[in-house]
């Protein structure tokens, strides 16, 4: 029998199986029903991939990097992280979460950089190394000090990204990371993901609402139907060349992307407009 | 008026501009200000009831005071009143604390205490006095007691708030970046919850002066609160006067001690107060 390494079969670093989810509604007119979140979600990322997951708001999303991460189980179905069952949250997929109600406030960058390397005991000479090389890496040199409500948004931003890559975890999940910043320092903050990303190559779950962003960074993209009962609805591979530049297959692909998403788009305003009108 | 002089005459225009400018110096003028305000207003009010034994003017009451202070005894009332607060806050802190903590974490502890929390709610310190008085005698434990009731309970509910209030993801972060549950919970929980504790304990430290100002007036034999209540058998309002303004300064200065030791020790924990 020939042998085959472990690197040659590339067994996808993230597989979600039929998964499912649902909550209960906790207020409402029809409280305590179930409310079906995703339905039959379906997909797989390959190591080393940059993958985007878009869609309308409130489709999700969310719901879906939550699973993976192990904050909360898929009702039905099976979310595989590297071939095994995922059943909490752990050090292989690093989270950087929307917003920054995750980042500690009461440490300095210096200190939330680190907060993941004196948690496992890593030795100080070491972890000072390490720091001081993620904190370069996301340009953040001379804020070391800073308290995170001492930096911009953009800033605490990377300051996320800092901390997980300290912890050099193999898969990267992202929340909307630059939801919230402004257009100039989301474009900058897109340029400084993929050269991060050239330069570690993580496998990467990036969720957005941002077609061009999608495009900008992605190897592929899956899009979203609306909810409830959201499910993958197509996954396009973008074949450009990085760094990416708004050209004529950008706009092709974009134009693809748009007609796909405008569809859930206009389904979840009518939802919104019906959930209003029923309240009434 | 010779060139040097206007120029002098400027400066010194520019120096009481700037000064007064200052945000501190308009702050402690202002201050000043308001204090002599009040006092012109008790003297006139003195002055026009003209009894001193129902309003002492501020000289009667100054001279109050300073017979207290040189006979030492306005010095012993202070002093028992505050080592009454400082054992039974210390003592309600250290197990508001972590009570407070674990109703935030288990929701079964708090589950099993939400009763007694609104029932108690209700009661004031006070109404424990006499009961206090039975149990532990006139000595100093009974007062510590009350205090200590006092302190734990508003510490205990402010902790347990904080708990509940610290972002999930705040958690979520800290599992993902290798700690264990215990980690989180000393390492992000409490850290986290540091602000709401140590609101917890400023409020639990104005009602501590209540419940010894009580508890001294129906049974002790020193403390500002005897002090006041003692000073109506004799009809010395003065003293009653000198009573009620210490308090005023005992809370003020401690209060203002908490603060300076909150945000200087704890300021990366964003303690505001």
């Amino acid at each position: 029998m020939p042998t085959v390494s472990a690197h040659a079969v590339s067994l996808p670093d993230v597989e979600v199986r039929k998964a499912y989810r649902t909550f209960l509604k906790k207020a409402g007119p029809d409280r305590g029903r179930e409310y079906v979140a995703l339905q039959d979600v379906t997909f797989s990322i390959s190591s080393g991939e940059f993958f985007c997951l878009l869609g309308p708001s409130g489709c999700g999303k969310s719901t879906v990097l939550r699973m993976i991460a192990g904050f909360l189980p898929p009702s039905a179905g099976e979310v595989l992280v590297r071939g095994k069952r995922v059943e909490a949250p752990g050090m292989d997929r690093a989270v950087v979460f929307q917003g920054d109600s995750a980042l500690f406030n009461w440490l300095t960058t210096y200190e939330n950089v680190e907060f993941g390397l004196r948690m496992r005991n890593v030795p100080e000479p070491m972890r000072r190394r390490i720091v001081a090389e993620s904190i370069r890496l996301v340009g953040l040199e001379g804020f070391e000090h800073n308290y995170p409500n001492q930096l911009s948004g953009g800033m605490r931003q990377r300051l996320q990204i800092a901390r997980v890559l300290a912890n050099d975890p193999a898969i990267l999940l992202m929340d909307e990371p630059f939801g919230a910043l402004d257009a100039q320092t989301r474009g900058i903050m897109q340029q400084e993901l993929t050269r991060i990303w050239s330069s570690r190559r993580k496998t990467v779950l990036f969720i957005t609402h941002d077609i061009d962003e999608s495009l900008l960074l992605g190897d592929r993209v899956a899009i979203m139907t609306a909810g409830p009962a959201a499910t993958i609805k197509k996954v396009l591979a973008v074949p450009l060349a990085r760094p990416r530049e708004v050209g004529d297959d950008f706009l092709r692909l974009r134009r693809e992307i748009k007609a796909a998403i405008e569809d859930e788009v206009m389904k979840s305003m009518r939802q919104v407009d019906d959930a209003n009108s029923s309240g009434r | 008026m010779t060139q040097t002089a206007l120029a002098v005459e400027r400066q010194r225009g520019a120096w009481w501009q700037a000064t007064w400018k200052s945000e501190g110096v308009r702050r402690i003028a202002i201050f000043v200000l308001s204090l002599s305000c009040a006092v012109l207003l008790w003297t006139l009010l003195a002055w026009w009831v003209g009894k001193p034994a129902f309003l002492p003017s501020p000289e009667k009451t100054l001279d109050g005071a300073l017979e207290l202070i040189s006979s030492g005894d306005l010095q012993n009332h202070v002093l028992a009143s505050f080592t009454r607060i400082l054992i039974g806050f210390v003592i309600g802190t250290a197990i508001g604390i972590p009570l407070g903590l674990a109703m935030g974490s288990s929701q079964f502890i708090r589950a099993f205490m939400d009763p007694y929390v609104e029932f108690f709610r209700f009661i004031p310190p006070i109404a424990f006095v006499t009961l206090a008085v039975i149990w532990f005698g006139l000595g100093e434990t009974s007062k510590i007691v009350l205090i200590v009731y006092t302190t734990l309970f508003m510490v205990a509910i402010n902790t347990m708030i904080g708990v509940l209030g610290v972002e999930p993801d705040k958690g979520f972060a800290a599992l993902c970046l290798g700690a264990t549950k215990r980690q989180v919970f000393l390492h992000v929980t409490i850290p986290a919850v540091i602000p709401n504790i140590v609101t917890g304990m400023k409020i639990a430290m104005g009602n501590s002066f209540m419940t010894v100002v009580s508890a001294e007036m129906v049974a002790a034999k020193s403390g500002v609160g005897f002090l006041i209540y003692n000073s109506r058998l004799f009809l010395l309002t003065e003293w009653i006067f000198v009573g009620i303004i210490t308090l005023g300064l005992m809370g003020f200065l401690t209060d203002r001690a908490l603060r300076i030791a909150a945000t200087t020790l704890l300021s990366r924990y964003e303690v505001r107060i």
